[in-house]
């Protein structure tokens, strides 16, 4: 079944590329002909194929984001001097890590890609990274977090573009005792990433003197949350503020439930890791979420000069489809391949001189400024982002907390990377 | 455990199973009475969720989604008996099943061809909204309307199933057909009622659904396993056996909740284990 819905999102999909490259044109010709500044708009460059292998989920349970990364992809190449030479070969991960990898090494073996952008589940870029590492291919992730792949298994040819769990919690401890107080109930879905978010944040909170006044962690994957809330009521300290991480379908109905039960109405207030109030849940969340925060390194709809640009290139080409973290994350990792591009005067097949450009790279884009870490993984702008809701639709308010990466060495669980490891 | 704390868990227990009622008792009756274990079941419910949540988005009307929604669904369970069930009466199970798991595969990408990926969940009148305190227990308004509503429907259900002139030729075709078929009854317009009835039943769950959780286009598959787990509990074809088999399950959920977070789901399981190993034909089985 997960194949023929792969088969029907990837037909959806190249149906709308269609629509997309008609378009696209429009677009790119409006960015020009404005002199929107930025290397992305430079003159076009003439020459070979720069063939660009894209694995993401079009079905499964990311299937959601899969299309809207790859649509942003695409959008920073349209607007680039590398626009006609691009092509793009995609493939649907079917949220699964064993397909990811094959799929990975399907496009770089039989469709002769020269680099990869890489899935989106935390599960599923390891899967993909060790069957490139050998190889040495290079893999891009925009989305993928794993904290292990700027760690013990980090490679010269493996680059993080996005976050781990450890640099979307970390940074809202301090800002959490500042703008909540110091107690805390811990809440998360019952697995791997849930579990990591609030370890690392008890720890960082702890050691500036929060404190942990309860927790519960409930399965992946849970529509009901009414047994849990009232332990949240029930907990011996009222917190003043409830921490943790669900995702996508967990997130919508927690913070629905958070609210049917009362509990924001008595002035919880829900901070939720990882942009799990990522503004393509708010509608499905609605009044219940306003007020409430999460962190994330992408603000969509934030009033910067990259993401003026952006936007407007984003709402010409799909006019009226939301902007969301996804589309903007699919636009920063094609706005760091053309940088990278750049540097190797357009020679996509360098891999050599792209894995030595990557390894230093400092770029802007919508999200801010950028720039590579010595384990490979960038240090990113960090928000804390609160819902609001303005002229009717429900958008973000960004306070931004800093720049982190991800550290390593032997004191963290992911260990040390052979390349270096940041010092935060 | 408190008192209050004890009380609490029982209501979201007794709620969460009476949701689950409307999901299971349609699958139940249609296996008990026609043979044909609908695979499609979950499929009619999510359906009835995106057709609610779109007649909402569009009309800003909750009750027009309530009322349209089921009518909608009933339509489409009709085209679907007329069409294929019915061609497959008197053949094995395996045979419907294989028959209506094709269809849910049809219906999921449907939906996703229809309205995407993306999540959705119905808009509650502000009336429904927040909750009220009942002798110290937060309790959302609208679930306790759901509660009152599936008790009234279980009961209307009961009533007609047990009491009416309809209700006798399908709890007579649970044990033979081809006697009730004898005292000149038409039992195949029997069963394209019963199925369209029991359609519409599973769209009225979804709008509910819809309104108390996310709606997506995988949704079919968790409420498929939902209505599987309280039938092999409660027992194939039993409608009793669906009402009890979902509060055992909501129960389950909820005290299993509290009692080891973690292990919530895996109540759930061993209760069925349990079940499955002492009563293989579940609680109240008809067969």
């Amino acid at each position: 079944m997960a194949k023929d819905k792969g088969e029907r999102a990837l037909k959806k999909d190249l149906m709308s590329r269609r629509d997309f490259m008609k378009t696209i044109g429009v677009a790119g010709g409006a960015a020009l002909m404005t002199g929107l500044p930025g290397p992305l708009y430079s003159a076009q460059a003439a020459g070979p194929e720069i063939r660009i292998g894209h694995v993401t989920a079009l079905s499964g349970v990311s299937s959601d984001m899969g299309p809207l990364l790859d649509k942003g992809l695409r959008l920073a190449f349209s607007l680039s001097k590398y626009k006609d030479r691009a092509k793009f070969f995609l493939e649907d991960s079917q949220s699964k890590p064993d397909v990811a990898a094959q799929k990975a090494l399907k496009l770089y073996e039989k469709d002769n890609v020269h680099l990869l952008l890489g899935p989106i589940l935390g599960n599923e870029s390891p899967a993909v990274a060790a069957v490139l590492k050998p190889k040495k291919k290079i893999l891009l992730e925009a989305y993928g977090a794993n904290a292990y792949l700027v760690g013990k298994d980090c490679s010269p040819y493996t680059f993080m573009l996005g976050h781990t769990s450890y640099n979307m919690s970390v940074p809202l401890a301090p800002w959490f005792l500042k703008t909540l107080g110091k107690k805390v109930f811990l809440v998360g879905a019952d697995y791997r990433t849930g579990r990591d978010v609030a370890l690392y944040f008890r720890e960082a909170f702890e050691k500036i003197g929060g404190k942990v006044v309860g927790e519960f962690y409930s399965p992946l994957g849970s529509s009901e949350y009414a047994p849990y809330l009232p332990q949240i009521r029930n907990a011996k300290e009222k917190p003043d503020g409830v921490f943790g991480f669900y995702i996508a379908q967990d997130c919508i109905n927690f913070v629905r439930q958070f609210e049917e039960f009362g509990l924001k109405k008595d002035g919880y207030v829900y901070v939720n890791a990882i942009g799990g109030l990522g503004i393509q849940y708010l509608d499905a969340m609605g009044e219940a979420a306003v007020g409430f925060y999460d962190s994330f390194h992408t603000v969509p709809y934030a009033d910067t000069p990259q993401n003026r640009i952006f936007m407007a290139a984003w709402q010409k080409a799909y006019p009226g489809q939301i902007i969301d973290e996804a589309c903007m994350g699919g636009f920063d990792a094609g706005t760091c391949i053309i940088k990278a591009l750049d540097a190797v005067q357009g020679d996509s097949t360098n891999t050599e001189g792209l894995v030595s450009v990557l390894h230093k790279i400092e770029y802007e884009s919508p999200r801010g400024k950028v720039r590579m870490g010595p384990n490979n993984g960038t240090i990113v702008p960090v928000y804390a982002r609160k819902v609001v809701k303005k002229d009717g639709k429900y958008r973000h308010e960004g306070t931004f907390l800093g720049y982190y990466g991800t550290p390593c060495g032997p004191q963290y669980e992911w260990g040390a990377c052979s390349l270096g490891c940041p010092s935060s | 455990m408190t008192f209050s704390t004890l009380m609490t868990v029982l209501l979201y227990g007794v709620t969460i199973g009476a949701t689950y009622t409307l999901i299971a008792s349609g699958l139940s009756i249609v296996f008990g009475v026609m043979g044909v274990l609908n695979f499609a079941h979950g499929s009619f419910v999510m359906l009835g969720a995106y057709t609610g949540f779109t007649i909402v988005r569009l009309t800003g009307n909750f009750w027009l989604a309530f009322a349209i929604a089921p009518l909608i669904i009933a339509l489409l369970g009709g085209i679907v008996e007329k069409l294929m069930v019915s061609r497959l009466y008197g053949k094995d199970i395996p045979s419907t099943l294989f028959l209506t798991f094709g269809l849910s595969m049809v219906f999921s990408n449907a939906v996703l061809l229809l309205w995407g990926g993306s999540s959705y969940s119905i808009q509650l009148p502000s009336y429904f909204r927040g909750f009220i305190n009942l002798f110290g227990i937060y309790y959302p308004k609208f679930r306790l309307f759901v509660l009152i509503f599936s008790c009234v429907l279980v009961g209307v259900m009961w009533l007609f199933l047990s009491r009416s002139r309809w209700g006798l030729p399908i709890r007579a075709g649970l044990f033979d057909l081809e006697t009730v078929e004898a005292f000149g009854i038409n039992i195949y317009r029997v069963f394209s009622i019963l199925f369209i009835v029991c359609s519409a039943i599973a769209a009225v769950a979804g709008v509910i659904i819809g309104a108390m959780r996310s709606i997506n286009p995988m949704m079919d598959l968790d409420l498929i396993n939902v209505a599987l787990i309280v039938i092999v509990i409660g027992g194939l074809g039993s409608f009793k056996g669906a009402l009890i088999g979902s509060l055992i399950l909501g129960l389950a959920e909820a005290f299993g909740a509290q009692a080891a977070p973690g292990f919530a789901k895996f109540t759930t399981w061993l209760i069925m284990a349990g079940v499955l190993l002492l009563r293989p034909k579940g609680l109240f089985s008809e067969h």
